[in-house]
């Protein structure tokens, strides 16, 4: 028996290997289905992906063997990952390297042999994919191009799994910036909106007119900043996926009155009413949802409703049962919102022209977070608008039976 | 009410001291949980207002090193800070925190919130 040569990229190459964080991993269908075809293209009982690790040989993939990796030394792998062609050895038996190799002379019986190398992008060759027979034979010209072909398969997977894991790396450096960002703004802000706050407050020593509403200014862009950070951090939150829900069974009607108390103290800033519509029908209904996540979505709609609309409009929440889904409606009676915005709406960082009201800007944020918190809940999320007539915003949710 | 505040941002600690001002509290601010430990044993505080994120040792070692001292086992601890998604709120409450007063906090209501946390604690 004659053993391999170390490739001469060999630390290179192995570093690529570990790269991939794939040495025993479980098996996986894409794989499984790649050793699968080579088998039956190539009419060999026994099909592997090889990895060539330091010291052993490893199968991501095994089909027709149940054994996971032999040693190195003797793997006939070792020496087809020395050349960039597809490594044949018709007969085992008759050639000197293999002869008296262990897995020739004893279980599984390699007498057949042929691996096309596994080249990676920067020319590392990682293993094979290799089919095996225990009675010698022949590769047709068409079955070794489908066996490289199917090695160029199985190197596109481990080229997305480097990329799957490199991007999973940048999306965890993303969050944690994002949580570090909110925290280091957060901690300033404490201190600017503490003192303007203190200062307005200051009963012993009234600010005049003038200082008064220079620091009303400061005040409510400082809660206006917060608003952004908050904003902006519960959207990096849903687009990672960590959003987290805590569902329970609600009263619409119930969880409408809330938004209504919550929002009272807004609307009279914005001289407007407000009032709940609901039909006796609907006072009993349940949905199973996270009653935090819609108050929010209701303070939003309530809030740029009361903005939006003129002054001395009594916005309207309405609840409606309409089949399967319990809907919840506001409506303002305000300019509306012309065709060309109406697109918009739910986008992130539009704004709408808002002619009649920016003394109390948002972040415009709020109806993206929205759509995102009702659809992750299994709702719908809409608005109807006739310019100069009315706006509805609304969201839908199932009801439990 | 004898208060022990630690906080690192020296602005912070001074609008805290104006907040609190003539609201019945005996405070003693620390810059540090290192500075903290030091002044707790002789204050015999009846309620800390503890930073979660601070160099050196942060909130939740400070509230573990500070339940070692005697007399402090039971002492109402309330976190101050700007983490205050619900996993993380979760989390200071299992290590021992009454509440979490999320950052930044009002300053014309803090003594309320402080008396209010006390008082339903009981």
């Amino acid at each position: 028996m004659i053993e391999a040569d170390l490739p001469s990229d060999e630390d290179i190459r192995l570093n690529k290997l570990y790269e991939l964080d794939i040495l025993d991993t479980i098996e996986e269908q894409a794989y499984d289905d790649l050793t699968k075809l080579a088998a039956e293209i190539c009419q060999t009982p026994i099909a592997l992906v090889s990895l060539v690790d330091k010291e052993r040989q490893w199968f991501k993939s095994h089909h027709g063997l149940d054994a996971r990796e032999t040693p190195r030394d003797i793997a006939f792998c070792s020496h087809a990952i020395l050349d960039d062609k597809v490594f044949i050895i018709e007969d085992s038996s008759k050639d000197e390297r293999f002869f008296d190799n262990p897995l020739a002379t004893g279980a599984p019986h390699v007498t057949f042999y042929a691996g096309a190398p596994l080249i990676m992008s920067d020319q590392r060759k990682l293993g094979t994919l290799c089919v095996i027979s225990d009675t010698p034979k022949q590769l047709t010209t068409s079955q070794k191009e489908a066996l490289s072909a199917l090695a160029r398969q199985v190197v596109t997977q481990l080229e997305l799994r480097l990329k799957i894991k490199e991007l999973k790396q940048l999306d965890h450096a993303k969050d944690e910036f994002i949580s570090m960002a909110s925290h280091e703004l957060r901690t300033p802000l404490t201190s600017i909106y503490g003192s303007l706050s203190l200062l307005l407050n200051n009963s012993k020593t009234p600010l005049n007119a003038k200082q008064s509403s220079l620091i009303t200014i400061a005040y409510r862009n400082s809660e206006r900043l917060l608003s952004l950070v908050n904003d902006i951090l519960e959207l990096s939150k849903i687009e990672s996926g960590l959003l987290k829900f805590e569902n329970s069974s609600l009263n619409p009607a119930q969880l409408v009155n809330k938004a209504l108390e919550l929002n009272q103290a807004y609307c009279t800033e914005c001289n407007t009413k407000i009032k709940f519509i609901c039909t006796d029908e609907c006072k009993e209904l349940t949905v199973f949802a996270d009653e935090q996540r819609l108050l929010q979505v209701l303070s939003n709609f309530i809030s740029n409703a009361a903005k939006f609309t003129f002054d001395g409009d009594t916005v309207e929440l309405r609840l409606k049962k309409e089949g399967n889904y319990a809907v919840i409606e506001v409506v303002d009676h305000g300019p509306g919102i012309t065709i060309e915005q109406q697109k918009l709406v739910f986008m992130k960082f539009k704004q709408l022209d808002a002619p009649v009201n920016n003394k109390l800007p948002g972040t415009g944020l709020g109806l993206n977070i929205s759509k995102n918190i009702i659809e992750l809940q299994n709702g719908i999320i809409g608005f109807e608008s006739i310019p100069k007539t009315k706006t509805t915003f609304y969201f839908k949710l199932p009801l439990v039976k | 009410m004898k208060l022990l505040y630690v906080e690192d941002e020296a602005d912070i600690r001074t609008i805290a001291e104006f907040a609190l001002e003539d609201e019945g509290f005996e405070i003693v601010f620390c810059e540090s949980g290192e500075q903290a430990l030091a002044r707790a044993p002789d204050f015999q505080p009846e309620v800390i207002l503890l930073d979660v994120m601070m160099p050196g040792m942060d909130g939740p070692t400070t509230l573990k090193n500070l339940r070692q001292i005697p007399g402090l086992q039971g002492t109402p601890i309330i976190f101050l800070t700007a983490k205050v998604q619900p996993d993380e709120i979760k989390g200071f409450i299992a290590l021992g925190a009454l509440a979490v007063i999320a950052k930044p906090f009002d300053p014309m209501t803090l003594a309320d919130q402080i008396r209010s946390i006390i008082d339903a604690h009981g």
